[in-house]
């Protein structure tokens, strides 16, 4: 079960690049971002119909088979026909009307499966309706390419699928490297330019591990920002819906449309008005060479384009580990709730065992562990609002290492299991802090595997931190 | 005029009509309580605060300007609550010497600078943790209503029961996590008003179960009771005015709330509910599945109380203190020990979902009604007698209430009556959560019509 074979990723893809009458000859579709497109769209560049099959075509001859769970293009075509039909009479939804995205299989779609990932869900009854997020989608004119892939029921921040496959990361054209978790094929199909941009969830980094391993940008949205209806829970509490995308502008216009509002955009902070505090505890612990290195030029780049920066111990995150090392994660006890009836039914051997392994650790945590884990998160919480107030952000890298080979994790269980701590370990502790937070490239190493630069704000300081995340893009792309 | 026997609301008439003074009812009420016999009410008498408090009281009203209507009328607090300078014993042998609390916690704030005297601290079930109101090492109050045999007081605010009820105090403030206001309310023929989650601060104050703690006056009538939920939200005190009762609707659950119900109780429930459907309340007898589910998830996985009080207080029962503490206390935290992470958030997820259910079946001015406990004071003797009938007869006593505290629901209880050997009884209307100003608007009517 651990030894499927795999594939080297994307670079091998033969050039599927469509024949379609593509009249906006200088967009390269693969790499646009969402909001390029739409402005494609709106200007008559582009046509809403040949931009989905252009999607449609390059997943259908992509070969790695392991991105996409399900397919959606009888819908595809019949939204991207409206979409062109609407702004051909100049009715349209707004700035992503006709542009195609790709959302996580947590996410029911009417008429398809949500399989969260697992062999078991495989077979279940097709979902009546769009989940929330998905049906705000569609008001906003965007055109459902399909469901993609994620480690069973969203649980490892490395990605690998035993059952359904793991997608391969693109960025290594000869040894197949992991995609990060659990938003695996969100993370890869918008790398491989396959959709524009795509949905994932974070409970523990699931949106921007991936997000950092594939060279994006991703945006993990403060708890309850993002309405959940229809999106198959692992932890009720942490579970947060964000954007995998190619631009910080893409994911303010995903954060909108996702909550119902208008897609617009709002003004990049000023960098007078960006403190990054960076903790010289904790997160470089273990960190690869180039993660730290990255993630310093980073530092001297926005220091330079006038941002403030504090490099300070941050003792909020020693007791984030050590509240975690007493009583465990609140998200695994409520994950083990949640999927206990799998857990512990007669089916559970056809689960990936990694994965079945951790979700029952939080087994043996106890009612008094979930108290204490309430009260030292709302503790810690109330902590990060204090010591970021308006204005600042906590930065770190997002992961501590680079997108790891899949052969030498599926070869050696305590390899994975390091692996994915490495990756999980700080944007994990947002979680924990219940932080809004965006990963951003800030390079590569030697193997040429993408690297993040992670900040964070408070839990609903979502509006400041996406204004602020403008600022750092346009600071880091300088 | 017998000071004793006046409400709150009537002593602020009296004082405002200058029949009386506050230093002269700060002064009957002190004498009253170092003369009672039972030594157990008051841990603590705050006299010095009092008398201070009570001339700077009539200060105000010989300038004409008190602070509002219950400028000078004496309060006093359940020991959990911190008042500045005195020790919060929780009715704890393991906190009887602790230090004094630094300030005044901030509903005791609230109640100052409304004018109200701080009497004193009054007794309670160790930590809180328990219907009936006995406490092995603070002494028990007596429930003043006893004729035959020292009667259970009630709890867990027994003393804040008795200190009204056998005139100490004008009126109390307990706190309520599974009936603990609304039981020796009933038990002490008081009226006894149990919050919403959050109505009423709770900083400051020893907490028992973070989620169900709530706050919550005993008095001698509905007005007293609103006039206190004013002050202790710092709120204006302004009674709202009394609704009527022809659109109001009462629904009494056909199941669990009367099972093992004395005669008496059911009896004095009946004519009660007669006399509002005279006044033109439509009543509603059904079966609500809401409690059969409740039910079924503490049996299934424990309850909340269990778990949070063994959260709040675990520490306490390993170790030396144990044998220091009520065995029965220490039993009944026990029982959150083996509660699993899964337990907890089963609870949690099963108590938000059937909330939102009844929410459904409490549309409109529904109220849901049953007697407030199923039985009346019980022989102290008979509880010390075995373990066995105290439990059971603790779980009896809070079976009703502990609705209240599942469901998260606003409560008043008023006396329905008493029985044979003249134990009060009490009848207890509950509104959908939140739902705590529009139950007051309808208990002043309701209470004029039961009592008709």
């Amino acid at each position: 079960m651990l030894h499927a074979k795999h594939r080297a990723g994307g670079q091998r893809v033969s050039a599927a690049v469509p024949s379609a009458k593509l009249r906006g000859g200088n967009v390269d579709l693969r790499k646009a971002t969402a909001a390029a497109i739409g402005r494609g769209l709106q200007a008559g560049a582009l046509d809403a119909v040949d931009v989905s099959e252009f999607f449609l075509e390059r997943i259908a001859a992509y070969s790695d088979p392991a991105v996409f769970t399900t397919v959606t293009s009888d819908r595809a075509r019949e939204e991207a026909r409206a979409a062109a039909s609407r702004l051909k009479q100049g009715n349209s939804r707004g700035p992503l009307d006709g542009v195609p995205i790709a959302w996580k299989d947590l996410f029911d779609m009417a008429g398809t499966v949500t399989s969260s990932g697992s062999a078991l869900r495989r077979h279940r009854p097709a979902a009546n309706e769009d989940a929330e997020a998905v049906a705000h989608g569609v008001a906003a004119g965007m055109v459902a390419l399909g469901k993609v892939n994620l480690p069973e029921f969203a649980f490892s921040g490395l990605g690998l699928n035993p059952h359904f496959g793991t997608p391969i990361n693109p960025h290594d054209p000869k040894t197949p490297r992991a995609p990060g978790g659990s938003s695996s094929g969100s993370g890869v199909c918008v790398a491989a330019g396959l959709a524009p941009v795509s949905v994932g969830t974070d409970t523990g980094g699931s949106v921007r591990v991936p997000a950092c391993f594939n060279g994006l940008v991703g945006y993990k949205s403060s708890e309850g920002h993002i309405g959940k209806r229809g999106l198959a829970a692992l932890s009720p509490t942490l579970d947060t819906i964000g954007p995998l995308a190619h631009s910080v502008e893409d994911c303010v216009l995903l954060e909108r449309v996702m909550r119902g509002r208008a897609p617009t955009l709002m003004a990049a902070a000023a960098a007078s008005q960006v403190t990054l505090v960076v903790p010289n505890n904790v997160v470089f612990d273990g960190a690869e060479e180039a993660v730290s290195a990255n993630f310093e030029a980073a530092i001297e780049r926005l220091a330079r384009a006038g941002m403030r920066v504090r490099r300070e111990a941050v003792p909020l995150l020693d007791d984030a580990l050590n509240l975690t090392e007493q009583h465990g994660l609140l998200a695994g006890a409520e994950a083990w709730h949640v999927l206990r009836n799998v857990l512990e039914g007669p089916d559970y051997k056809k689960m990936d065992i990694r994965i079945w392994h951790d979700l029952t650790l939080a087994k043996a945590l106890t009612a008094d562990d979930v108290l204490s884990l309430h009260e030292g998160y709302e503790r810690m919480r109330s902590g990060v609002a204090v010591l970021l107030g308006s204005d600042a952000l906590l930065a770190m890298p997002t992961t501590k290492n680079t997108a790891p080979p899949i052969t030498d994790l599926e070869a050696d269980w305590e390899e994975y299991a390091a692996q994915n701590w490495l990756a999980l370990g700080n944007t994990n502790l947002g979680n924990i802090l219940g932080v809004a937070a965006l990963t951003l490239p800030d390079g590569t190493n030697a193997n040429n595997m993408p690297t993040g630069f992670m900040a964070c704000a408070p839990g609903g300081h979502d509006e400041r931190l996406l204004a602020q995340g403008l600022s750092i893009e346009a600071a880091l792309n300088n | 005029m017998d000071l004793s026997t006046l409400t709150a609301a009537e002593l602020g008439r009296a004082m405002r009509d200058k029949k009386t003074n506050p230093v002269d009812v700060v002064e009957h009420f002190i004498g009253r309580i170092a003369d009672y016999a039972d030594r157990s009410v008051f841990i603590t008498v705050t006299a010095e605060r009092a008398r201070q408090e009570a001339k700077a009281s009539a200060a105000r009203y010989a300038k004409g300007h008190p602070l509002g209507p219950l400028d000078g009328v004496p309060v006093a607090w359940k020991d959990l609550v911190d008042v500045k300078g005195a020790p919060t014993t929780c009715a704890s042998e393991l906190f009887r010497n602790r230090d004094v609390a630094e300030d005044d916690a901030p509903i005791v704030k609230n109640c100052a600078a409304a004018g109200m005297v701080v009497l004193g601290k009054v007794n309670l079930t160790e930590f809180a943790f328990s219907g009936l109101g006995l406490n092995p090492h603070f002494g028990t109050p007596i429930n003043p209503h006893s004729s035959d045999a020292p009667r259970a007081p009630g709890g867990s605010s027994s003393g804040s029961a008795v200190s009204v009820a056998a005139g100490l105090t004008p009126i109390s403030i307990g706190t309520d996590t599974g009936g603990s206001v609304r039981i020796p309310a009933a038990f002490n023929g008081l009226v006894g008003y149990k919050s919403s989650q959050g109505h009423i601060n709770k900083d400051r104050v020893q907490s028992l179960s973070l989620t169900l703690d709530t706050i919550g006056p005993l008095g001698k009538s509905v007005e007293d009771c609103v006039l206190m939920e004013r002050v202790l939200r710092q709120q204006l005190v302004v009674v709202p005015r009394a609704a009527g009762l022809t659109d109001l609707t009462l629904v009494v659950p056909e199941n669990l709330v009367f099972e093992e119900a004395q005669n008496a109780v059911v009896a004095n429930f009946e004519a009660a509910l007669s006399n509002l459907s005279a006044a033109g309340v439509v009543i509603i007898r059904r079966r609500l599945n809401v409690l059969d589910a409740m039910l079924e998830s503490s049996a299934d996985h424990g309850t909340l109380a269990t778990a949070e009080a063994f959260y709040a207080l675990g520490s306490h029962v390993d170790g030396s203190n144990r044998e220091r503490m009520d065995r029965r206390v220490v039993s009944r935290i026990e029982r959150g020990r083996d509660q699993t992470a899964a337990d907890y958030i089963a609870i949690t997820e099963t108590r938000r979902a059937l909330n939102e259910q009844l929410g459904t079946e409490m549309a409109g001015p529904t109220f849901l009604v049953m007697p407030t406990v199923a039985i009346t004071a019980p022989k102290i003797a008979l509880l010390d007698a075995g373990d066995d009938v105290f439990h059971a007869t603790n779980s009896t006593a809070l079976r009703n209430t502990m609705i209240g505290n599942y469901f998260d629901l606003p409560g008043f209880t008023i006396p329905s009556g008493t029985d044979a050997q003249g134990l009060p009884t009490g009848v207890l209307f509950n509104a959908y959560t939140g739902q705590d100003e529009l139950l007051m608007c309808y208990m002043q009517s309701i209470e004029q019509a039961v009592n008709a």
